[in-house]
């Protein structure tokens, strides 16, 4: 066994510099480009003002609100500031939420509780707008509901039992246990309501993306040697070519476990981004597997290149939140279990995909085995 | 002793070899001539065990191939037609992969004299660098390093100079004579088969090659 692998580092080390390239990229290709693309992203929101003049409940939660939104980067000012910068074009538009903003909601007021500065140039101000006017009429609607309620207890003689601050929390519970999001819509394909999906795991994804492409990559050495006439000579060799190739796959795969240790540590520790071991090693076997088999189907090293980039783009494509309609979309679909990334990115064991590459790698066996059994071959 | 009885190979309806026979003993180098298309390499692929005959039984040193392979292959060095290296590997490092995946344990020094006996000096120069004389040179060292007693050549001086033909025949000779080594030799040549081999055969029946064998 030793020998063997001897046999293989001798081969491997003439092409050391690639090899520790394509092992590498994942991790650091991950480190820097996902932080870049953070703050590029930054960089493409909308900048508003708020200037906030009470710090009650209900105005924290309309900030909030706005601050939450996709599409704006939120930050506060004193009044003077916001308009200086809104001047200097450096602000979208600009929300004053005026002294008394919880109290005339209270009072049941739905008009000019929020002054807005803007100009001809602002793309914001009328999603923001709708944003506002959506949550006063929430929350003045709340109010209202509770103060009815409350007027009905008095009215029979059961005030000391409801209050509004009690009816409002239950109100809230209500308006959250009926959310439309966490009852009728599900991801395509899967039974998870979108509600419970986890937050989308950015460092993973980049990486199993990069992973996938640099393992493809890294298990091109295939081609190239199965194409040699030095496969000829293992017919008289200790071991056939074959178990040498097996032998080759196991090392490689031990040296990516150990990259994907480190990897593991540093995306879970360091960075926070949760992610299970067995995941990890389920994705990792088989997309190895799966390149090695895909390496021993080329004959040609560039056309394997080719599949390889194609192969990936197909894995961020159907990853991806790209619109797909017609029959493309049902193809999608029928293959979707077998989707090694799904399941990587939803953080579960790909065991179907693994059972596959497995089934493919005994076969990829038989068939070499019955090569050298034409051969008069005892291997 | 290599025994060959009653082989034949067909492919189809067409034979290729019919009901051959011979004996080569230990220490002879014969030389296998015809035509192209007569059955040469087809030959040399079953005594190689490269190829099982339809018919018939070789044998070598009493063991019958179809019974023996592992052992028979053991014995046997194979220099195949094409250039059978890794490139991009140094002569040196040629030599010590297809040492640690063969039969025996040589040492550095030891890969190095088969190397030096053959007049191939270039122990640290890559395989891609090499004369294609050297490299037919190293193409046969490596079939050596597990030192055979059967030793079959595919015309392994093809389109090299003649220096290193006369180099690599010398060694041959050599070999058969200090080790015993039976070498079965194909060549297009037969200045080259008169020259270094002890007897030849001819496969097919071309009345060609009786003639010019004579001559």
């Amino acid at each position: 066994m030793m020998q063997l692998c001897i046999a293989r580092l001798m081969l491997w080390k003439q092409h050391v510099l690639s090899y520790l390239f394509w092992l590498w990229l994942p991790l650091i290709g991950t480190l820097l480009f996902v932080p870049f693309i953070e703050d590029v992203s930054d960089e493409f929101l909308v900048p508003i003002g708020i200037v906030l003049e009470e710090e009650t409940e209900l105005a924290q939660q309309l900030y909030q609100t706005i601050a939450q939104a996709d599409t704006v980067n939120v930050e506060q000012f004193e009044e003077q500031e916001a308009i200086s910068r809104l001047n200097r074009n450096q602000l979208d538009s600009v929300y004053l939420i005026r002294e008394g903003y919880q109290e005339r909601i209270e009072h049941g007021e739905q008009r000019y509780l929020v002054e807005a500065y803007y100009t001809e140039h602002s793309i914001a101000y009328p999603y923001v707008k709708e944003m506002v006017t959506s949550t006063i009429l929430a929350d003045t609607g709340k109010v209202k509901a509770a103060s009815a309620v409350v007027g009905l207890a008095e009215a029979h003689q059961q005030s000391d039992k409801w209050n509004s601050d009690e009816i409002l929390a239950t109100a809230e519970q209500l308006y959250q246990a009926s959310s439309i999001l966490s009852t009728d819509l599900t991801i395509s394909g899967e039974d998870r309501p979108i509600a419970e999906h986890d937050e989308p795991k950015l460092y993973w994804l980049v990486w199993v993306l990069l992973s996938t492409l640099s393992t493809l990559f890294l298990f091109d050495w295939i081609i190239t040697e199965k194409s040699q006439h030095v496969r000829l000579r293992f017919q008289y060799m200790k071991v056939s070519y074959r178990c040498f190739l097996l032998n080759s796959l196991m090392m490689m795969l031990i040296i990516l476990l150990l990259v994907d240790g480190l990897t593991f540590l540093v995306l879970n520790v360091y960075r926070g981004e949760q992610l299970s071991i067995l995941t990890l090693f389920s994705y990792r076997v088989t997309i190895a597997v799966f390149s090695f088999l895909l390496a021993m189907i080329w004959k040609n090293r560039y056309f394997y290149q080719a599949t390889a980039i194609s192969f990936v783009l197909w894995l961020t494509l159907i990853n991806s939140s790209f619109k797909i309609e017609g029959e493309a979309y049902q193809l999608i679909q029928s293959v979707m279990p077998l989707n090694p990334l799904r399941a990587f990115l939803n953080d579960h064991a790909s065991w179907r995909g693994l059972m596959l590459v497995v089934i493919g790698l005994a076969l990829w066996y038989a068939k070499e085995g019955g090569f050298y059994a034409r051969n008069k071959g005892s291997n | 002793m290599l025994e060959i009885r009653e082989v034949t190979k067909k492919y189809g309806r067409k034979h290729v070899l019919d009901r051959i026979n011979f004996q080569i003993m230990r220490g002879e180098v014969v030389g296998l001539i015809g035509e192209n298309g007569a059955g040469k390499s087809t030959l040399l692929q079953i005594l190689a065990t490269l190829m099982s005959p339809t018919s018939g039984q070789v044998l070598l040193y009493q063991q019958p191939y179809h019974k023996h392979i592992k052992q028979v292959r053991k014995k046997i060095g194979y220099v195949p037609q094409d250039i059978a290296l890794w490139e991009q590997l140094s002569v040196k490092d040629n030599m010590v992969f297809f040492e640690k995946l063969s039969w025996v344990n040589r040492t550095e020094q030891q890969l190095k004299q088969i190397c030096t006996d053959m007049q191939l000096n270039q122990w640290k120069e890559k395989v891609k660098n090499l004369s294609g004389g050297m490299k037919r040179k190293l193409n046969l060292a490596i079939s050596l390093i597990h030192e055979p007693e059967l030793l079959l050549l595919d015309e392994p001086t093809v389109g090299i100079d003649l220096k290193s033909r006369v180099e690599i025949n010398a060694y041959l000779k050599e070999l058969s004579k200090q080790k015993g080594t039976i070498i079965i030799y194909t060549s297009h040549d037969m200045s080259e088969i008169k020259e270094l081999c002890d007897r030849a055969l001819i496969i097919g029946d071309d009345p060609f090659y009786h003639d010019i064998l004579n001559q």
